[in-house]
């Protein structure tokens, strides 16, 4: 009862002041209210600029090999040893997180970006289109993606670059098919009905208005991509598909830990927690983002 | 190549032979029964037409018969009692072991109505073997195969060409020809290497794949065996594997320890870390028919801008070597001092040398160019430890005098389909100590090489050599080999490492593996200790 | 019923035919065969010796033809002989099945018995520390690579305390439930941060429905109507997550199985596809299909059960 008084009251300029700011402001007010967010935000901002200024940060070349001071235990010199070549590992660590953070990103941003325009083009247009990129998808579902993954990397020969390749070709469908789902309800509600009826072209109707409907959803899933996808680099640089020596990345550094597990425990213990932190710094943003931006959760 | 054998570590031998001979000598067990387990990184089927694999041999050896076994680098008798050679070693007769009978209470042979094992059973096996083309019998032998034939059921005799100088050598010759009984190949079929069945010291019980292989002590055999069973456990990650190892939770780690699980075995009372005594080579190789690997002046560069002797005294702990060539010390054909003479560390020597063939930095970038275009190398190598390492050394050397290298590391299927195609770059190279090394870089003797190295006088030593029952002479040949290659072709060098096996002690009267794993032979008897256990 | 069911097994075929061709295709365009692999081990091989090897094992074939080939043998049950062993696939594969089949059941059976207990009792007492600690811990647990997490497992419980066996599987049923411990947990943390935040958010969702609060409002305990009422349409998004990520947990035990020696089939695909073996790679392949296919065919069996609803669409 109080609330329609004031409501009525307050007329429409209140209403309009409000309305321009009111799901992008809220979502950020929700955001930064949430302790966990910030925490992830920061730890991920110290780790962007430690991979930023990692020359500047490392005290010594990671990849300057030292064959009279190797498989050092943990010093001053040396925070966390050194590995087999007689290399600071707290430098390589340091450095592997550029590694780690630009797979993590690039992957979800580009297999997000394919899925985005298939799972529209799909959702929307329907027929021919959709029956083959769900066709698609539904084989692809029906391989556990690791074991499709480790097949592709086989096929384009294992680096970096194409175990990123990779991992983008097995990680689309999922905002693919997120995606879908929403553009098929969103087709049929009333305003793109509508919006139809009064003649709106295509093009508005999907940049115009599924589009921006579906962006924050996607926001949400590709900030948990991009943890999956630093998870899964790091199986398949275990497995030696990935990154390769000498690069300083996570995973290799893990997969290279493996012989010396016994001897010098820190170096499988060092890279494993630094993927770890990194990825939960993103799960925290995800939840929060989520929390903000997902209207289906604002209650 | 009998030398080769001797490489097992005399000492270790001697103590462990010092020790238990009383036991063995006494032809009764101290401690009956027990199981022991031996881990292994692979295993294949135990056909002997098809598992070209040391670990799967170590089953194979102990269900079947062999004519001969292997110990400590020489034949000892086994299914054969003993034989003779011609005079121009041409043809040599076997004299079979009577009494000895196949396995029983099976598919094959019910409980109780085996048969003996005869001559003409070692007939059929080796034919067997030749008659499919695409069995793993030895190019050396099978080049040279005459015939073999069962005088009576006691004689066998096998006619060569040639002499075969490597017959008794590890994986080459006879040893790959394990007895088996025509009933139980044509029962079995293509399953056979899943049901193997044979006149060993045990008997096959179970074969579960990537898993366990089962085997039992044959109460039928001519010497008890201690043991009441053998198992062949399959542990694929070999650092997961030390910490069973040291668990206890295998006795035997028959495959290659790493050299940083060696150095801690060594250090543990509670191992022993036993020498397989045929020290392999690390270096590199690459096609020489094809620039700038074509002029030995850049060969010889590579080899001098790297510390190779300090690269592998890090990547190989306590099993590494100093050394140049295939034959490490104590193996036929090995040349001392060839490291400090070819291949010693000396990056000023590395860049005029590059600097003289013209492979300059010319547009100031910090890399070397050849031909007005920046050079590049791809190194390839395979993706298990420590190959990569070995890749990340020389990226890391090649920095230091600007010569960019680039890593290429693949699975082995890959690695070895590059090699096959011949493509240009360098290449880590390991593997096949002695002369089976030289001749697969040369191509000669069963052995393929696609990487360009032609040199008659090598060919010549090498087939020679081959064929060359002498050995003083043979070792003349090989040696002379192995400096020419250094002087003229350059292979680089890191330098020679020891494999080494680790066995815990309460396992006895044991001495490793080598292609034949005797467990139970006139000599030996292993037995596990349970009161150390 | 059996009509639905019919009909989604009849479109289990094109789908499983779609998968086997596409593995048949990209296995085929590694580089390096099989045979080329051999040479790795004890000896090497002559090249005519390569080439007599590849016709006997018919690589020397047009791809087409080795094709229609497999299918054709695959349609009269047999999957053809393994390479890289020499024994048939179908063997393999049957060796090794039950073994990933009782490591991944454990598995959804450990993040059943502990994610969901946990995501309830955070539900329901939503902003306590217990809701903060149980929900660090699944972030936890879905932040951590899983094989490193087996990896420091190993070295606690099986090297420094010698509570259990680190790698291989035990024969005897007391050895084997042993040997099942660490790599069926190090399997269920893929899915245990997952479910116990699923479990969470579902039970919320469902104690602020209507009929619950309705229920509330009648006087209903607390306990009855959380138990009667808000777990069992709680279940439903949790089975739907389980069944989702099956396939994600074969995937995972492929590196545990590869960590742990244990002998299960997702090791066999993994070691099938570095050793060219293609016949392995595409019948496993083949295999994880078809669980994944059918698991996925019960889940929504299943739904229609718990769900009447359902059953009208």
């Amino acid at each position: 009862m109080a609330d329609s008084i004031v409501e009525l009251a307050a007329g429409s300029e209140i209403a309009e002041q409000i309305r321009p700011k009111s799901f992008s402001y809220i979502a950020f007010q929700q955001f930064i209210r949430n302790e966990r967010a910030i925490l992830g935000v920061i730890v991920l901002l110290l780790l962007v600029l430690a991979a930023i200024f990692a020359e500047q940060i490392a005290p010594y070349d990671p990849y300057k090999t030292n064959y009279a001071n190797v498989k050092q235990p943990p010093s001053a010199a040396h925070f966390i040893g050194t590995d087999e070549l007689g290399r600071d590992s707290f430098s390589r660590l340091i450095y592997g997180a550029r590694i780690s953070l630009v797979i993590g990103f690039l992957v979800s941003a580009v297999s997000t970006t394919i899925g985005v325009v298939l799972g529209a083009a799909s959702g929307y247009f329907g027929g021919a289109i959709d029956m083959i990129i769900m066709r698609v998808v539904d084989v692809m579902m029906a391989f556990p993606l690791l074991v499709l993954a480790i097949a592709l990397v086989a096929v384009f020969g294992p680096s970096q670059d194409n175990m990123m390749l990779a991992l983008i070709c097995v990680i689309w469908i999922w905002p693919a098919r997120l995606v879908r789902g929403m553009v098929l309800s969103l087709r049929e509600t009333e305003f793109i009905v509508g919006a139809k009826a009064l003649g709106a072209t295509e093009t508005t109707i999907i940049f115009r208005h599924i589009l921006p409907n579906v962006f924050p959803i996607v926001v949400v899933q590709a900030s948990f991509l991009v943890a999956e996808a630093i998870l899964a680099a790091a199986a398949l640089s275990y497995l030696g598909l990935g990154a390769q020596p000498p690069t300083a990345e996570w995973g290799s550094m893990l997969s290279n830990a493996k012989e010396l597990m016994r001897i010098l425990p820190v170096m499988s213990i060092a890279p494993g927690l630094a993927i770890m932190v990194t990825v939960l710094a993103n799960n925290f943003i995800g939840d929060a983002l989520r929390d903000a931006l997902d209207p289906t959760l604002r209650r | 190549m009998r030398l080769k054998g001797i490489l097992i570590s005399v000492f270790v031998v001697l103590v462990l032979a010092l020790s238990l001979a009383p036991a063995a000598a006494d032809g009764h067990c101290p401690q009956e029964g027990g199981t022991f387990t031996i881990g292994v990184d692979t295993f294949l089927p135990m056909d002997p037409n098809t598992a070209a694999h040391d670990w799967t041999f170590y089953a194979i050896t102990n269900i079947n018969s062999m004519l001969f076994r292997i110990e400590s680098g020489q034949p000892v008798g086994d299914l054969a009692e003993s034989w003779d050679i011609s005079e121009d070693g041409t043809v040599y007769t076997w004299h079979i072991r009577r009494g000895m009978m196949w396995h029983d209470g099976n598919e094959v042979f019910p409980e109780g109505e085996s048969r003996e094992v005869t001559a003409h059973d070692v007939v059929y096996s080796i034919y067997r073997q030749y008659d499919d083309e695409s069995s793993i019998m030895a190019a050396d032998l099978r080049n040279l195969f005459v015939s073999a034939e069962a005088t009576d059921d006691y004689t066998a005799v096998l006619t060569l060409s040639g002499p075969d100088a490597i017959i008794y050598d590890k994986a080459r010759g006879l040893t790959f020809t394990a007895i088996v009984a025509q009933e139980a190949i044509e029962h079995y079929g293509d399953d056979y290497g899943l049901n193997p069945l044979g006149s060993g010291p045990f008997e096959f019980v179970s074969y579960s794949p990537d898993e366990e292989v089962v085997l039992r002590a044959n109460e039928d055999y001519y010497i008890d065996p201690c043991l009441d069973e053998v198992i062949f456990r399959v542990m694929p990650d070999v650092p997961a594997a030390m910490i069973a190892l040291e668990a206890g939770d295998i006795d035997w780690w028959g495959a290659v320890t790493p050299g940083d699980d060696v150095g801690r075995f060594l250090d543990n009372e509670d191992m022993t870390v036993i020498n397989f005594g045929c020290p392999v080579a690390t270096r590199l190789y690459m096609s020489v028919d094809k620039a700038p690997f074509d002029d030995v002046r850049f060969r010889k560069a590579l080899s001098h801008m790297k510390d190779g002797e300090a690269i592998n005294a890090a990547l190989r702990g306590p099993t590494h070597v100093k050394g140049a060539g295939t034959a490490g010390p104590g193996v036929a054909g090995y040349v001392e001092g060839l490291y400090d003479e070819y291949h010693s560390y000396d990056p000023e020597l590395a860049m005029s040398l590059m600097d003289e063939i013209g492979i300059v930095d010319s547009d100031g970038d910090g890399w070397r160019e050849f031909e007005g275009e920046l050079l590049e190398i791809p190194m390839f190598s395979w993706n298990s430890d420590p190959a990569p390492d070995y890749v990340a050394a020389m990226v890391d050397a090649g920095a230091q005098v600007g010569l960019k290298i680039r890593p290429e590391i693949a699975d082995p299927g890959t690695n070895n389909a590059r090699r096959i195609d011949g493509e240009w770059g360098i290449y880590l190279g390991q593997g096949w100590c002695g002369e089976g090394g030289t001749n697969a870089l040369w191509g000669r003797n069963g052995w393929i090489s696609t990487l360009g190295y032609v040199d008659e006088e090598i060919f010549s030593l090498l087939d020679q050599s081959a064929q060359n029952l002498n050995e003083e002479e043979r070792e003349a040949q090989l040696q002379a080999a192995t400096t020419r290659i250094a002087a003229i072709y350059f292979e680089p060098a890191f330098g020679f490492f020891n494999i080494f096996t680790v066995k815990n002690n309460y396992v006895k009267d044991f001495f490793g593996g080598e292609w034949t794993l005797n467990l139970v032979t006139d000599d030996h008897n292993v037995w596990i200790n349970e009161d150390e256990r | 019923m059996k009509k639905y069911i019919f009909r989604r097994i009849i479109l289990m075929i094109p789908l499983v035919f779609g998968v086997t061709t596409a593995t048949f295709a990209l296995i085929h365009l590694i580089p390096g065969d099989p045979v080329e692999l051999m040479m790795s081990n004890a000896r090497q091989l002559t090249t005519e010796e390569i080439d007599r090897i590849r016709d006997k094992l018919g690589l020397n074939d047009p791809l087409p033809v080795q094709y229609a080939r497999y299918l054709t043998n695959l349609l009269q049950g047999d999957m053809g002989d393994s390479v890289r062993s020499r024994s048939p696939v179908s063997y393999e594969i049957m060796q090794r099945l039950p073994d990933t089949l009782i490591l991944t059941v454990t598995s959804i059976v450990l993040v059943l018995v502990f994610a969901l207990p946990l995501g309830i009792i955070s539900a329901l007492k939503r902003g306590t520390w217990i809701d903060t600690a149980a929900m660090t811990f699944a972030l936890l647990g879905v932040s951590m690579p899983a094989f490193w997490f087996g990896i420091m497992l190993m070295l606690i419980f099986g090297l420094h305390l010698d509570w259990l066996p680190t790698v291989g599987q035990g024969k005897t049923p007391i050895e084997f439930t042993r040997s099942l411990i660490l790599p069926s947990v190090t399997l269920s943390l893929i899915l245990l941060g997952l479910v116990t935040r699923v479990a969470r958010s579902s039970m919320l969702e469902v104690l602020g429905l209507d009929y619950v609060r309705t229920a509330h409002a009648k006087g209903m305990g607390v306990r009855r109507v959380n138990f009667r009422h808000a777990l069992p349409n709680a279940l439903i998004p949790i089975l739907t997550i389980v069944s989702g990520q099956f396939a994600g947990l074969l995937g995972g035990a492929v590196v545990i199985e590869k960590v742990f020696g244990w002998p299960g089939i997702g090791r066999l695909a993994v070691d099938a596809i570095f050793g060219r073996d293609y016949l392995v790679v595409t019948n496993t392949v083949l295999v994880f299909a078809i669980m994944v296919i059918l698991v996925n065919l019960v889940t929504d069996i299943l739904y229609t059960y718990i769900d009447p609803r359902i059953r009208f669409q």
